[in-house]
């Protein structure tokens, strides 16, 4: 299973690919600390190593979440891939915002959960296995 | 013969010259008037009781001349050439030139011979002019603005206090002094410029905002106003120049412009430690939780350290303070678009079906009298808010012994409509004051969940559209919580 994050913390990343790990050894991660550089990965080589989901950071500095997302949308107009956004803090605007994007599929808050990685995992896998 | 022709030509004279005469008989009292005197008197009448006379010379400034006559007063010496005002018969005042001269034989005097003229038009002309140049002398003494006369050669003619202070000289020292020797040099084209065009009769006013140096070299800010006075035929007489000083006005808008460029600042740093706090602080809380998480799902044994306990809920705190910070930092940011009419019933019930699970779950009794058409103008999200941190209030500090019960009921007051919400639930001691019951982290139930956001935040949501809070409690009895929504 390969999963994408982009996410500006690195501990944030080194976590969750150990939480991810408990579940799964199988999971592939392609993880980048700048939006920008997950952009320029999308544009070549992501087909050989195609996501089955992708974790967004909401807040990043240069270009937050939905900016990247803005700019997938561009150079990737039929993207399906499913989303998740990782937020940090509670503004009910980024719940607003999720509406306007139909790609994103969840919230995933920090603190994240070890259950909570388990129950989205369960829930990818069964997918991809339908 | 010769006199007599004489008279008679004198009368003739007298007549074209609106020259009225009279007589009055001293013995008899009795006032004769020829026609040109019946005619300056305005009256039909040629003869006059004494009571007449009183009649038409009963203005102040007659009164003492009638009065001398009636106390028999009058000396050999005694004249009479003043100009008065009288009374006509219409009842309207007119101002004549009297003179009078008492008729003698021996010591007594027979009568009095009066000459009059109608002097009525230029009286009051002069009356006005005086009264418009005294007018225009005391305002310009005491204008706030400083004023002065310049000739056409543009030198000083006259000034009043403030111009003189304002330049630093006395009005003596500043007479004669040219103009220019205040203009700064880069004015001197472009008022050169405006004279002349004054001069020419082009423009008849100027006004701009201008700099004029003072006698200690200093420069000014000033309004400064020139105008010109033209005699009857259109020569120039001289110019008025007016100034006002903007010193005070500039200086207020300094201060304004200082105090606002502060607040901006400050309120950047508070929005980017806001920021600060409820990202990058939060991201290093987060990642804390993560790192104790896999702790003790990893290393197991690990858990038992004796520090670890301590590492836990210290974490947890941390990211209790987190949410609660962000929650205070969410809670103010709104519009004036948000503000609109919110019914309050209809608020207060979308307030209690959020909580409707917990309130199934305890059996919690809710008696609500609000009447259904009581509005407000608020936030209708801070409305909800309000209402539900206080029934999470309620919920919190429940008495574990009975069942809670919540009755809730609605006064109007002059500003406020109040909505009270009554509990039966632990209550208090001692009447907290209500800023600390509702500063941010106050708590009183520390064997509860005592977290003191909630109520920080209602205090807040209130006093951001005028309202307030009031808390009554007894401890054991319950508590009441008064909100006052501004009217």
């Amino acid at each position: 299973m390969n999963i994408c994050i982009v996410e500006d913390s690195t501990l944030t990343v080194l976590l969750l690919k150990k939480t991810l790990a408990i579940f799964n050894k199988d999971i592939k991660l392609v993880s980048f600390t700048d939006a920008m550089n997950a952009l320029k990965w999308f544009e070549k080589d992501y087909l050989k190593q195609k996501p089955e989901f992708l974790l967004i950071d909401i807040n990043m500095p240069l270009m937050n979440g939905w900016e990247f997302i803005d700019n997938l949308h561009r150079t990737h107009p039929n993207f399906k891939i499913p989303i998740y956004m990782l937020s940090a803090s509670c503004d009910p605007a980024d719940r607003e915002k999720a509406a306007a994007y139909p790609l994103v599929k969840g919230f995933i808050a920090k603190p994240i959960r070890i259950e909570t990685i388990n129950a989205l995992l369960l829930a990818e896998t069964t997918i991809s296995r339908n | 013969m010769e006199a007599i022709q004489n008279c008679t030509k004198l009368q003739h004279t007298l007549e074209i010259a609106e020259i009225g005469q009279a007589y009055f008989n001293n013995e008899t009292k009795v006032m004769y008037f020829d026609t040109v005197s019946c005619k300056i008197h305005e009256t039909l009448k040629n003869r006059f009781s004494f009571i007449d006379l009183m009649r038409m010379y009963s203005t102040s400034s007659a009164k003492k001349y009638i009065e001398t006559v009636r106390q028999g007063a009058l000396t050999k010496q005694s004249r009479f050439d003043s100009i008065l005002e009288i009374v006509t018969d219409s009842g309207a005042k007119k101002w004549i030139h009297l003179v009078g001269v008492p008729e003698y034989t021996k010591d007594i005097c027979l009568g009095i011979q009066f000459l009059y003229k109608d002097v009525d038009q230029e009286t009051r002309e002069k009356m006005n002019l005086n009264l418009q140049s005294y007018t225009l002398d005391s305002s310009f003494k005491n204008a706030t603005e400083g004023i002065a006369m310049v000739t056409i050669g543009g030198r000083f003619i006259k000034a009043n206090p403030v111009l003189s202070a304002m330049l630093g000289y006395t009005e003596e020292e500043l007479v004669n002094k040219p103009l220019i020797d205040f203009v700064p040099t880069e004015d001197l084209e472009e008022l050169e410029t405006v004279l002349a065009k004054f001069l020419m009769g082009t423009i008849s006013q100027y006004q701009g905002e201008k700099q004029y140096i003072n006698r200690l070299g200093q420069r000014i800010r000033v309004k400064l106003t020139i105008s010109i006075i033209r005699d009857e035929d259109m020569i120039p007489l001289m110019f008025v120049i007016q100034l006002t000083d903007l010193t005070d006005i500039y200086q207020t808008e300094d201060k304004i412009k200082n105090l606002l460029y502060l607040v901006t600042d400050q309120n950047q740093r508070l929005l980017d430690f806001a920021y600060i706090i409820s990202h990058n602080l939060r991201s290093h809380s987060s990642n804390l939780s993560m790192i104790i998480d896999l702790v003790k799902r990893e290393f197991p044994k690990d858990v038992s350290n004796y520090y670890f306990p301590m590492l836990n809920a210290t974490s947890k705190g941390l990211s209790q303070t987190m949410d609660d910070l962000n929650k205070a930092i969410n809670s103010y940011s709104h519009n004036q678009e948000d503000v609109t009419e919110v019914n309050i019933l209809e608020h207060f019930n979308i307030a209690l079906n959020n909580k409707s699970e917990e309130i199934a779950t305890i059996k919690a009794q809710i008696v609500n009298t609000i009447p259904d058409q009581v509005s407000i103008i608020h936030i209708p999200e801070y409305v909800i808010n309000i209402f539900g941190n206080i029934i999470d209030n309620a919920i919190k500090f429940r008495n574990p012994d009975c069942s809670l019960k919540l009755e809730i009921s609605h006064t109007e007051l002059d500003d406020y409509e109040v909505i009270a919400i009554k509990d039966n639930g632990l209550g208090m001691k001692q009447q907290a004051p209500s800023n600390k019951l509702f500063g941010m982290y106050k708590t009183f139930h520390k064997n509860l969940s005592d977290r003191g956001i909630g109520l920080f935040i209602v205090k807040n949501q209130l006093e951001a559209l005028k309202g307030k809070c009031v808390f009554e409690s007894e401890e054991g009895v319950g508590s009441t919580f008064k909100i006052y929504f501004k009217k």
